[in-house]
């Protein structure tokens, strides 16, 4: 028998989400001090190797100037079997550059450790407010065709034009399922 | 007796002794230097064993093969004559049922004789070809040497220290009949290693293969031992489903023949009142397991009169399906491969935290492995106390609370995440070993060489029914490490099975465990095996 785990169809993809490579393009140089919006900075701090601000999910509405390098940064581990996509539509091109992704470690010794997490990496190009769409898929969702093939799913009754929902807990919390994390981003 | 061992006295150590010259002859920078290297390449024995004798060996078990045919058709019209209903054996086995079951014996006796026969025939015409390889490895090597004529003393060498064009010529000469003739020495001893390997490889398997042999004891009859050998789950494919290990078999035949006379004639009472070949099966894996008769029989009793299907659903936490090994190819994106099988209960998977969101992978496929091993320890977790239970929520909460005691037990790190090596071998000493009877030692296999020394014990450990655990790694661009834990569950040909605590197994070949491979069992960010714990004999 042959399941489908976790992985997205290739053509279910292409309709819904682009998936983005490693690496970065390298086409921004410079990074301006961050800029914090809001009142909590709980989930900010400086990216290593001089990538910009790194904002993680408890923060979906952010505040950047122009030419400020900055990295979305969601908990991640493949020990878990998850995946997280950049997801169509993309953030307004004319606004927000995306450099690529990246996985950082906790440097644990110890098999199945999940303190990892993975970097989506922008740099902020003129003013303007777009929003960034993270599909997060746990392990065994966003199967692929099939019978159980949830990104091919017509719209809900609700009349969501995605099978999946917005979500707002934590990613790894039981009991939460495949979702989109929308992150708002102002440049001013 | 074990003797003593040289430097280069196996197979893999001159591969590797081999490799590093094969390597650095092409650079030797004077004629000393490479005359050193092509003595130290000469040192090397050839490839040993006889071709000849191997060829007369593979022949023998082939002339077994037509009698273990004759035998089997002789069996079947016997079958074929429509037998009464009557009961046989000290454990009761329906007659037709048992000369079915000499029947398929006959026939897997052929295929293992057939199967010995083939692999002793592929060893003898390697080991031949790669002693000729060898010897013309030699020749060239020996020209080479003949070519530079005497070493250069000391004084040779302060005397002529510019070397004229004509010397170099020589040596650039010599070094490239040397590095021809180094180069097939090294093919003849990789060619060599791998033909032992995969002999030793199918020579275990069907070793293993001869099932009904393994259970040796006085007080059951053939029919018996033939009938519990046979015996499959209802689901997935009979060959590699089959309910008692070549370990079990073993194992339960000692166990038999220890018990005393009381509780011998308790158990043979519980085999005798099974009421099906499976239920009997499970109950001599109970025993297989180590437990005591009192508790196979409290067992006995949860699972008396249940249908095939319940008892595999209960008691058999992976069932392996017979197009499991096809190969799907792998997933563009994440480099696992297509073709894998969801292990559950009743739809709950056999994974970490119930949903995978838990770092205990090392806890949980040792959880598993043990359920595997032991059917006594599965019920408790599928059926609850009673063993009577259907309800997949409560077996996740039961299977989640055992992770976690595991987890506890290893000293596994805070919120479920994680544990190192020493908590591992701890764990799986304690969990799966009394179960198995063998002890777990840790081995580290960051190279491929090491990987590929160990794969001989790994398969045939899980051939016999011991599952292997295995630590995978990867490492992001910056260094950052990935762990997992998963376990090797079974062996075909070349090829392993692997189940993830994710809930799931596939199939790996072993160049994939060698090579860097192991991501078509997870993701490409686990792609090599650096540890595993072997079981001691």
């Amino acid at each position: 028998m042959t399941s489908r785990t976790t992985r997205l169809a290739p053509a279910a993809l292409l309709a819904l989400l682009a998936l983005t490579g490693c690496g970065t393009d390298g086409g921004t140089t410079g990074a301006p001090a961050p800029t914090v919006g809001g009142t909590s900075t709980s989930t900010l701090r400086a990216a290593p190797g001089g990538g910009g601000t790194e904002y993680g999910i408890e923060r979906r509405d952010i505040t950047v100037r122009p030419g400020e390098r900055f990295s979305l940064t969601v908990p991640s581990a493949p020990t878990l079997g998850e995946h997280w996509y950049l997801a169509d539509p993309r953030p307004d091109k004319a606004v927000l550059a995306f450099r690529g992704e990246h996985t950082t470690g906790d440097n644990s010794e110890a098999d199945g450790s999940t303190g990892s997490t993975r970097s989506f990496d922008f740099t902020a190009l003129a003013e303007g407010r777009t929003t960034v769409r993270l599909l997060h898929c746990p392990l065994y969702t966003c199967t692929g065709p099939g019978p159980d093939d949830r990104s091919t799913l017509g719209p809900s009754p609700s009349g969501s034009p995605t099978p999946y929902p917005t979500l707002t807990a934590d990613p790894h919390a039981h009991g939460t399922g495949a979702g989109f994390y929308v992150f708002t981003i102002t440049v001013r | 007796m074990t003797g003593f061992l040289g430097p280069l006295d196996s197979p893999a150590a001159r591969r590797s002794w081999l490799s590093g010259l094969r390597d650095s002859i092409p650079e030797a920078a004077s004629k000393n230097d490479l005359l050193d290297q092509i003595e130290g390449a000469l040192f090397v024995p050839a490839p040993q064993g006889d071709p000849a004798t191997l060829e007369s060996l593979g022949k023998r078990y082939r002339g077994q093969v037509d009698k273990a045919g004759d035998l089997h058709d002789r069996v079947n019209k016997v079958a074929r004559k429509g037998l009464p209903e009557v009961w046989t054996g000290k454990t009761s086995v329906l007659a037709s049922d048992g000369v079915a079951a000499a029947a398929r014996a006959a026939t897997d006796m052929a295929e293992a004789f057939d199967g010995g026969a083939k692999a002793l025939f592929a060893l003898a015409d390697a080991l031949g070809h790669a002693r000729r390889q060898d010897a013309d490895g030699r020749a060239r090597l020996e020209e080479a040497r003949r070519r530079l004529g005497p070493r250069e003393g000391f004084f040779d060498v302060v005397d002529r220290m510019i070397e004229t064009d004509e010397e170099k010529q020589a040596l650039a000469a010599a070094r490239s009949v040397a590095t021809d003739g180094v180069d097939l020495m090294h093919k003849a001893a990789v060619a060599a290693d791998d033909a032992v390997r995969a002999a030793t490889r199918d020579l275990n398997k069907w070793a293993a293969e001869a099932r009904a042999g393994k259970l040796r004891t006085g007080g059951l009859s053939a029919v018996d031992r033939l009938m519990l050998s046979d015996t499959s789950g209802k689901a997935g494919a009979a060959d590699y489903n089959e309910i008692l290990t070549a370990n079990d078999l073993e194992r339960s035949g000692q166990a038999m023949d220890r018990l005393p006379a009381a509780d011998r004639a308790r158990m043979d009472h519980l085999l005798a009142g099974a009421g099906s070949p499976q239920e009997k099966a499970y109950l001599m894996k109970a025993l297989a397991a180590g437990h005591s008769v009192d508790d196979i029989e409290t067992f006995g009793q949860k699972i008396h009169g249940k249908d095939p299907a319940w008892l595999q659903q209960h008691l058999s936490p992976i069932v392996t399906q017979g197009d499991s090994l096809k190969d799907e190819g792998v997933d563009a994106g994440s480099g696992a491969n297509v073709n894998t099988d969801l292990q559950s209960f009743r739809g709950q998977q056999w994974a970490q935290g119930g949903d995978g969101r838990e770092g205990t992978c090392v806890a949980s496929s040792t959880v598993t492995a043990r359920a595997m091993v032991d059917p006594v320890y599965a019920l408790s977790l599928t059926g609850g106390p009673s063993g009577q239970e259907n309800d997949p929520a409560a077996f996740r909460r039961r299977l989640v609370d055992e992770q976690h005691r595991v987890h506890t037990e290893g000293h596994g790190g805070a919120d479920w995440d994680g544990m190192v090596l020493e908590g591992k071998t701890e764990v799986v000493n304690k969990e799966i070993s009394p179960e198995t009877g063998s002890a777990y030692e840790l081995h580290e296999v960051k190279s491929a060489e090491a990987r590929r020394n160990v794969l001989p014990e790994i398969e045939k450990a899980v051939a016999e029914g011991r599952p292997v655990p295995i630590g995978v790694e990867g490492y992001e661009a910056d260094g950052t490490r990935h762990g997992h834990a998963m376990m090797i569950i079974g062996q075909e040909g070349d090829k392993l099975e692997i189940y993830n605590p994710w809930g799931q197994t596939t199939w790996v070949s072993e160049d994939d465990f060698v090579n860097g491979g192991m991501a078509k069992a997870s993701n490409s960010q686990l792609p090599d095996a650096y540890a595993v714990h072997l079981p001691q004999d």
